[in-house]
């Protein structure tokens, strides 16, 4: 626990929908090691955003946040606003999906990169080399020109490298990527990865990389944690995950998927994905999965090593090498 | 029939004609200026041609503003092209957008899917309202057997009874998409338009609406037009594929021809970004 950047345990998120709780998150434990990629992976509703948003402690107003968030040995969920302004401004930083979403159109690109930048006190001129020379390196090479146009004049591809810069500019210590790449056009996704890449192994920067694709997560990452219905359910090196995964949920995602260069069947994972809140109190993956018993219905099962993985399986071992989903068209949902 | 330089995707299909022909397909949008004082000219689709053999299965692949959307929706005489024709079921479509007769006559020809099951559907309207409608306006059928044929249109894309009375906001995604197919198919279109009908799709549903799609195919006999960006789900879906890159074709040939050996720079590039394992994101040199 010492080594680890970032400690995520038995985090439990509830937030207010209409004035009654509602679970987002029930279980989601996990450790960044200074400078190592972590894969979050899931689909939509499955808590990864509200896991990486709780990191930093912006969910929404009236939320019940239990179990701990440690960073750098520190609690994140006891800190004060300056400590928190402080764990915000130049530890950890954010990269969203849609940067047009989240860059100010009505000010300049400068503006915003600059922004963190002056606000600790670096004198302009040296801000704006600063980004200028991180403009470079994200591949952006008539930066000063960059710095005076506004975002609605730059290419979604473009806009999302100032993100990164901007993310770059007070040289965090970890980098929590929400979906970076799936606006962007695939050619576009390959080189923003790239630039990500170079940026982080310069830097010894840690990442969390939220993702729904488990292709683009294993190629990027060193680990993945797999999320569904606000619980992670397995977490395994990200290289191998296509022979090592155990978890029925890993397993179905990953065949649901086409693979280039083979035109067989889809098999498929039969439903829906259904909320965290949706789920009943036994696995959260009962209700889809083919293998489901009784006691899979009853009781959740906890994340519990088996073999050099951590899985949420009451079968795991059982179940080794054995699962395989239907290739159906029906909705069963 | 193939031919690479003339841009054309020629479908060896030998005795049955095309249901599908589009030859020298241009469109020019008026854009305003960086200036905003003079209107230029974007080329968004630059000689494009191809052919769809009746329940033939084609790929239009590429990035955003490769042109591909723009082909698809002048198909469905949602834009008017610039120049080049299109030959549905052999006769050439006016190039004025059709009305009242005309334009019902052209819908039992092509329909189309679109890519967002949320706003694609009539927010009011029941699922057996949204299927009835469409049999109303485009088949002679009483009432029984429109009710049937509903229901029929329903079992095929893998919804039953109980979700005839709901409205799109008690649907899931993949249920609003799999309703949007039933309503393309209800008036037996020759041409079916998949517009990146199922990139919104969560990945666990995706795979099941292209198993349906596939199926869908065997039984109904009816021609895909299948436009998206991702080659893997192409490859699941079609025979044959078209590369658009920049408003023209790139390439052309058997989908699993163009995957397995790509000819063109531009299509290698796109293959070698879709990750995979072992994949290491590339950077390109100048950028």
């Amino acid at each position: 626990m010492n080594q680890s950047l970032l400690h995520l345990g038995h985090l439990r998120v509830d937030i207010r929908v209409q004035g009654r709780l509602r679970t987002v998150i029930h279980d989601a434990t996990f450790d960044i090691a200074p400078g190592e990629a972590i894969g979050l992976v899931g689909e939509s509703g499955s808590g990864k955003s509200m896991t990486a948003r709780a990191v930093m402690r912006l969910l929404p107003p009236h939320s019940v946040t239990a179990g701990s968030i440690d960073f750098a040995g520190q609690s994140v969920l006891a800190m004060g606003r300056t400590a928190l302004r402080n764990l915000r401004a130049t530890q950890i930083a954010m990269i969203y999906q849609d940067p047009r979403a989240h860059i100010n159109p009505v000010r300049s690109n400068g503006d915003f990169l600059l922004e963190a930048m002056l606000a600790q006190g670096v004198k302009p001129a040296v801000a704006r080399e600063r980004a200028v020379d991180l403009l470079t390196q994200v591949g952006i090479p008539d930066g000063g020109r960059r710095l005076r146009q506004f975002p609605h004049q730059l290419s979604g591809g473009l806009l999302q490298r100032i993100m990164i810069a901007a993310a770059l500019t007070t040289s965090p210590r970890l980098l929590l990527a929400d979906e970076p790449t799936t606006a962007l056009d695939v050619t576009t996704q390959s080189e923003v990865m790239a630039i990500l890449g170079e940026a982080r192994a310069g830097r010894g920067l840690a990442m969390l990389f939220i993702t729904h694709d488990l292709d683009l997560a294993s190629a990027v990452t060193d680990r993945m944690a797999v999320m569904y219905a606000g619980m992670i359910v397995e977490i395994c090196a990200s290289a191998t995950v296509h022979q090592s995964a155990l978890h029925p949920y890993t397993i179905g995602l990953l065949r649901s998927r086409p693979e280039i260069g083979s035109r067989s069947r889809i098999q498929v994972i039969p439903g829906r994905p259904v909320s965290a809140f949706e789920a009943g109190q036994g696995c959260v993956f009962a209700a889809r999965c083919p293998y489901a018993t009784a006691l899979c219905l009853s009781e959740r099962p906890v994340l519990r090593t088996v073999g050099t993985q951590l899985v949420a399986c009451h079968r795991a071992e059982e179940l080794k090498g054995q699962i395989s989903f239907s290739v159906g068209t029906a909705a069963h949902d | 029939m193939t031919s690479q330089s003339g841009s054309q995707a020629g479908v060896a299909a030998a005795a049955q004609p095309p249901v599908l022909r589009v030859s020298g397909l241009r469109k020019v949008f008026k854009v305003r200026s960086e200036s905003a004082r003079r209107t230029e000219d974007l080329v968004a689709v630059d000689d494009v041609s191809f052919e769809l053999p009746p329940s033939g299965s084609l790929g239009l692949v590429g990035e955003s503003g490769s042109g591909k959307t723009t082909v698809a929706r002048i198909i469905a005489r949602l834009e008017r092209p610039t120049a080049g024709t299109v030959v549905v079921g052999g006769t050439e479509l006016s190039p004025r957008p059709p009305r009242g007769r005309a334009r019902r006559a052209r819908g039992r020809q092509v329909q189309m899917v679109f890519q967002d099951p949320y706003s694609s559907l009539d927010p009011r309207q029941t699922v057996r309202a949204c299927l009835e409608e469409v049999l109303r306006l485009h088949t002679a059928t009483d009432r029984t057997a429109r009710r049937d044929r509903a229901l029929e249109l329903l079992h095929q894309v893998g919804l039953d009874e109980r979700h005839q009375d709901l409205r799109p906001r008690s649907l899931s995604g993949g249920q609003r998409q799999r309703v949007a197919i039933a309503r393309a198919l209800a008036c037996g279109p020759d041409v079916l338009i998949l517009d990146e009908a199922v990139s919104a799709l969560d990945v666990s549903v995706q795979g099941q609406i292209l198993n349906l799609l596939a199926d869908l195919r065997t039984q109904v006999g009816v021609a895909y037009l299948f436009v998206s960006h991702d080659l893997a789900v192409v490859q699941q879906v079609t025979d044959n594929t078209v590369v658009m890159h920049r408003g023209r074709i790139v390439e052309a040939g058997p989908t699993d021809a163009i995957l397995r050996a790509p000819v063109h720079d531009y299509t290698q590039r796109l293959l070698s970004s879709v990750p995979r394992p072992g994949w290491q994101p590339a950077r390109r040199r100048g950028s």
